[in-house]
């Protein structure tokens, strides 16, 4: 008979249970899940909702995240086969200087706001309200947790290279959705778009757009340049996200390179990514 | 020369939600060890495919909605449906009696037999005598070896209430075992 924690964890440990798996049962999950994902996917109006989850929960790729939030919203709405769309594509991917704000009005009248500045498609800022400060050079990517004044790396340069990029920048950027081509039909297949041609100007084209019942707003789209000025949305349902509107600011003026210099508070701690640390500690980032 | 680094296993989680490349490779890290849990709780391998299916394919609906960031919160979480499902699948009386009437089926063995082969079902048949929930608690922690931190963060308890927990359910179980195999265990 055991006596305590110790001695009928050794009973446990005896025991000869076989756990075996069977491979047939595996693979044949395997595929019935996955098929009920990608059902679950089609008949989901939920995959913005996603987006909006992936942006407020994810501290790795909040960044990424965002921007293609923001970015997808203008990718999405003028689906392909619209004339609009290549002009809009064209024009973003051109944009040298990109600065996004976020404002995020919730129900109890909080306003969030969240930045990021992009600037030859290769550096990136973002002032995060639950994740600091991410500043990308191109090279090194630093972290500051304000909350905890804790600065760390969190990728390194081949990282970012590798499958930052791969994953997030193309599509943020436009350059294609090959990273997404699934994701990208279904939203754009989900987004109705309608020039309000009573509302546009001389120099903006006006859009209602709609997805599913889950939002619906407007956007802003300066004719000359075909470049996205401003985006507000709400949710049509007033479901758990307490979000009352969301609204998303472009702006294209040079951003100062000052923008993505490295900088530690000399108050924080100082944590280097542990696969990087090698890395860091040759660039030394801190100028 | 800057070294290459794979996505974590926490950008997978995150990917997961609307990839389905991602969502296979987090099914391949975790399906041996939810089917394990499953053979653990449900002592019947056929059962514990059956509540396999079941976990994953509730994981394929809800993953898209699953609120963590991290592969620990994935895990939790995972944990978390797998423990509801296998208690589900026991707290059907009929199923439970099956299971008893089969651990105790198993107890009649030779002695020919290793004493380990002996000793499972056993000890299964003590266990499947405690509430769901200390099931639960008794798998999570001495059969998948998880600590008393992660097994409150998925039960969703308070850890010291855990740890006494854990103490009053081997207290019940030794009396169990004592009652039913006397000296012999």
């Amino acid at each position: 008979m055991f006596k305590d924690e110790n001695e009928f964890k050794n009973i446990v440990k005896k025991l000869n249970i076989d756990t075996k798996t069977n491979p047939a049962h595996r693979e044949k999950l395997k595929e019935k899940m996955l098929s009920v994902f990608n059902e679950t996917s089609q008949n989901s109006g939920t995959t913005k909702l996603v987006l909006w989850r992936i942006i407020m929960k994810s501290p790795l790729t909040k960044l990424a995240a965002a921007i293609i939030f923001a970015a997808s919203l203008i990718y999405f709405i003028f689906p392909t086969k619209q004339p609009v769309w290549a002009d809009i594509v064209g024009a973003i991917n051109n944009a040298d200087n990109i600065h996004v704000v976020m404002k995020i009005t919730r129900f109890n009248s909080q306003i969030d706001v969240e930045n990021f500045w992009i600037k030859n498609k290769s550096m990136f800022r973002a002032e995060q309200i639950d994740d600091g400060i991410t500043i990308d050079d191109g090279i090194n990517c630093l972290n500051l947790d304000v909350k905890y004044k804790e600065a760390k790396f969190i990728y390194s340069n081949s990282t970012r290279t590798d499958n930052m990029k791969a994953i997030f920048l193309k599509f943020v950027f436009l350059f294609n959705s090959e990273t997404a081509p699934d994701l990208a039909e279904d939203l754009a297949e989900d987004y109705k778009t309608t020039e309000l041609t009573e509302e546009s100007t001389d120099t903006e084209r006006v859009f209602k757009i709609t997805f599913h019942d889950d939002w619906t707003g407007k956007v802003w789209i300066n004719k000359k340049t075909n470049l996205p000025r401003n985006i507000i949305i709400t949710p049509i349902k007033k479901d758990d996200q307490s979000v009352l509107s969301l609204e998303i600011i472009y702006d294209y003026q040079p951003i100062s390179l000052e923008k993505f210099r490295f900088y530690i508070p000399k108050d924080y701690k100082f944590l280097p990514r542990l696969e990087d640390m090698d890395e860091s500690k040759e660039v030394n980032p801190i100028k | 020369m800057a070294k290459i680094v794979e996505l974590t296993n926490d950008d997978l989680v995150l990917r997961a939600r609307t990839q389905a490349d991602a969502l296979g490779q987090l099914y391949e890290l975790y399906y041996e060890r939810i089917f394990r849990f499953c053979v653990h709780r449900l002592f019947d391998r056929e059962i514990a495919e059956d509540v396999t299916s079941t976990i994953f394919l509730e994981i394929a609906k809800k993953i898209r909605n699953f609120p963590g960031d991290s592969e620990q919160d994935f895990a939790n979480w995972l944990y978390a449906i797998a423990a509801n499902h296998a208690n589900a699948y026991i707290r059907k009386n009929s199923r439970r009696k099956k299971l008893l009437e089969e651990a105790a089926r198993s107890t009649k063995t030779t002695m020919e037999e290793k004493s380990s082969e002996r000793d499972w079902p056993r000890l299964y048949a003590a266990i499947i005598k405690l509430k769901p929930q200390h099931q639960t608690i008794i798998t999570l922690r001495f059969f998948e070896n998880m600590s008393y931190e992660q097994i409150a963060k998925i039960l969703k308890i308070k850890e010291p209430t855990l740890r006494v927990t854990v103490h009053r359910i081997l207290n019940n179980l030794r009396d169990e075992l004592k009652n039913v195999f006397e000296t012999e265990v």
